[in-house]
């Protein structure tokens, strides 16, 4: 019995260590967003009042609307409602294409190999390498050739490109644990390159298509840099327009609004974490251990 | 008619060479077993009939029909593999009747085939089941029932038995020697276990670096192997290699052994080339040609009966085996049955020397005749 309660003695300065530690980290993570979200809904002279922290007297939804609808986006008032449909607009395709080709990608570059396989992979590695900022100017001229600059089509094209080195990187190692014998079962039974992928090897993907839509969707959507160079007024994504909301002052900062502003950018990729993140951390872990 | 024939063909990997002049050609329904060691080469030959790997020289037929340019779902084959390949997402029943959707045949039709090889494979109740939800046994038995579904010309088996335990295996062997007496199709099977080979084929294909070493009925690659590789491949307890000094006399040619302290000198019955006068060979005896008590209606004259002092026994349950120092080098035999015999324990051994192979100490190769 001793033993045990001295062995348990520890075992609960440990864990009560460990639980402060985390909980000390959550709060440090939630307080910006406790913040945001308190003084979003506040009127702006509960702000300028002070007590940042405090919660609001009077709840209002006005901060929230008019960031949507109403407020100030460099000359038009047109609110952020425009720009969220171009994000939308902009991140849906590029997510599905780019999320698609890394599969096809994968799936090649491990069951239907070829000469020089290897290389092709290391050259699209190399992709995930390259900084951003060096791709602008070749990209800038490329979409102007090709009549896309300005466009959000171009900033579909400039997201998928640039995706597509990380989800072939996702899927390839995904697809890499999948046996050999199940492409030559598969070729016995009759099936081509594209019904295997469609048939059998796309619907084992679950986990990893989950993985890689979180990632190229996070990204794309906070994607700002390629948002300010290549798309125009009517294209400018969320991130730009939010941008814009917080620099075009009309006199007062409404602090109030810039904070549902920020909010309302945020919210599809805090519904993404919180309904697909756990497949997540799986998919994550997925490869490392052969099912 | 011809199930399968196989002329001339090799296989290289760039300059690298893994199968050279395979020749072979079995019956239809003939259960034939590719066999030996790892990296001999006997899956690359099971792709190749499949067409999953090219053919680098020489020419497949199977049912008569030149394979070579065929992809392999024109080839009317079916495969079953080591790692069973199911496919993870479908059903037990859509995995079964994958092939028949692919190959457009009609919904009825492919149910009614579904229902049949379940009846036969007595895997009904497993149907709407997915293969994560299986034991390995009933996964093997979904591969099979695959690979039946299609009622194919040609079954390929790449180590099928492989991945189940012990006796698991020994029942499906059983079951797979069954279903080929039913249904009587042609199957070209893989493996490394030669029992495997010995109690299912009809004719057994023994392959080592590439080369055919030796093709035959079972019956013929135990007991007239055509070199030391087979003779010491096949069979368990392994054939005895036993160095011996061989003499021709005036009459016949003797054997010279070691055990211990003493020489042994046995008289063999059968010709030797005359070149091997005075010349180390190697006496190879399976460890039943080695025994304590033989048969009753076995001809007296057949054995050479010696005193040897066993270094170990090994029982069995349904045998007892002991080893003995021959020439230093450790020989198998075969005890009573249930006997009591022990370290160095002397024993009387009745040695077969009619039935032994001699085989040349360097190369391998079988001299008497």
């Amino acid at each position: 019995m001793t033993r045990r309660k001295k062995f348990s003695t520890t075992a609960m300065i440990q864990k009560a260590a460990l639980y402060f530690s985390l909980l000390l980290f959550a709060f440090l993570f939630l307080m910006p967003m406790y913040v945001m979200l308190v003084n979003s809904v506040k009127p702006l002279e509960e702000i300028q009042a002070g007590g940042m922290m405090n919660l609001p007297w009077n709840w209002t939804l006005e901060p929230w609307l008019k960031a949507w609808s109403t407020a100030q986006i460099g000359v038009e008032p047109t609110g952020l409602r425009p720009y969220f449909w171009n994000s939308i607009l902009m991140v849906v395709p590029a997510v599905t294409v780019s999320t698609l080709l890394g599969a096809v990608n994968g799936y090649v570059l491990t069951h239907w190999t070829f000469r020089g396989h290897k290389i092709i992979f290391l050259m699209m590695l190399g992709a995930v390498f390259i900084p951003y900022q060096i791709a602008l100017i070749p990209m800038a001229r490329m979409l102007g050739v090709f009549g896309l600059a300005g466009t959000i089509l171009g900033l579909v094209v400039v997201h998928t490109l640039y995706g597509i080195g990380f989800t072939t990187l996702f899927f390839r190692n995904y697809y890499v644990a999948f046996p050999d014998d199940l492409m030559k079962a598969a070729k016995v039974d009759g099936a081509g390159l594209f019904r295997i992928f469609f048939r059998i090897i796309l619907p084992a993907s679950t986990p990893i298509i989950i993985v890689t839509v979180i990632w190229q969707f996070t990204n794309i959507w906070n994607d700002f840099l390629f948002g300010v160079s290549f798309a125009d007024f009517d294209s400018f994504p969320m991130t730009v327009a939010l941008n814009n909301l917080v620099n075009s002052s009309t006199g007062v900062k409404e602090y109030n609004v810039h904070f549902a502003g920020a909010f309302i950018a945020a919210v599809p990729t805090l519904l993404i974490y919180i309904f697909a993140g756990r497949y997540f951390v799986r998919g994550l872990m997925g490869g490392s251990v052969k099912g | 008619m011809t199930g399968l024939s196989i002329e001339s063909v090799g296989k290289l990997y760039g300059s690298v060479r893994v199968l050279q002049d395979i020749n072979i050609e079995i019956d239809e329904g003939d259960f034939l077993v590719l066999v030996g060691p790892s990296g001999c080469g006997k899956s690359t030959l099971l792709n190749m009939i499949a067409g999953l790997e090219d053919i680098s020289e020489g020419d497949i037929s199977i049912a008569g029909k030149l394979v070579n340019d065929l992809e392999p779902s024109e080839r009317n084959i079916a495969m079953v593999f080591q790692s069973y390949a199911l496919y993870p997402t479908m059903t037990v029943g859509g995995n079964i009747s994958f092939g028949l959707e692919i190959r457009r045949v009609p919904k009825a039709e492919r149910e009614a085939a579904v229902a049949r090889v379940a009846d036969l494979l007595q895997i009904g109740h497993l149907l709407d089941r997915k293969p994560s939800q299986l034991s390995g046994g009933q996964r093997q038995r979904v591969a099979m029932g695959r690979a039946l579904v299609r009622d194919p010309k040609l079954f390929l088996f790449d180590e099928p038995l492989s991945n189940l335990d012990a006796k698991l295996r020994v029942e499906m062997r059983t079951e797979i020697k069954k279903l080929h007496k039913k249904t009587g199709k042609t199957i070209v099977y893989v493996t490394h276990d030669q029992i495997e080979a010995m109690t299912m084929a009809t004719r057994i294909c023994v392959l080592e670096g590439g080369d055919i070493q030796q093709q035959g009925t079972p019956d013929e690659i135990y007991n007239n192997p055509t070199n030391a590789f087979v003779a010491g491949f096949m069979g368990s307890p392994p054939m005895n290699m036993i160095r011996a000094d061989a003499r021709k006399t005036s009459e016949g040619w003797a054997l010279s052994i070691r055990h211990g302290e003493e020489t042994i000198t046995l008289r063999y019955p059968k010709k030797l080339p005359d070149s091997y006068d005075n010349k180390v060979v190697t006496l190879g005896m399976r460890p039943e040609q080695i025994v304590e008590e033989y048969p009753r209606d076995a001809a007296e004259d057949a054995y050479f009966t010696t005193t040897c002092t066993l270094d170990l026994t090994e029982p069995t349950g349904a045998d007892t085996f002991g080893a003995m120092d021959i020439g230093g080098l450790e020989v198998i035999c075969k005890l009573k049955p249930g006997s009591k015999a022990d370290m160095g324990d002397k024993v009387d051994l009745h040695f077969e020397v009619g039935a032994a192979c001699i085989f040349d100490p360097e190369s391998g190769a079988r001299l008497d005749h």
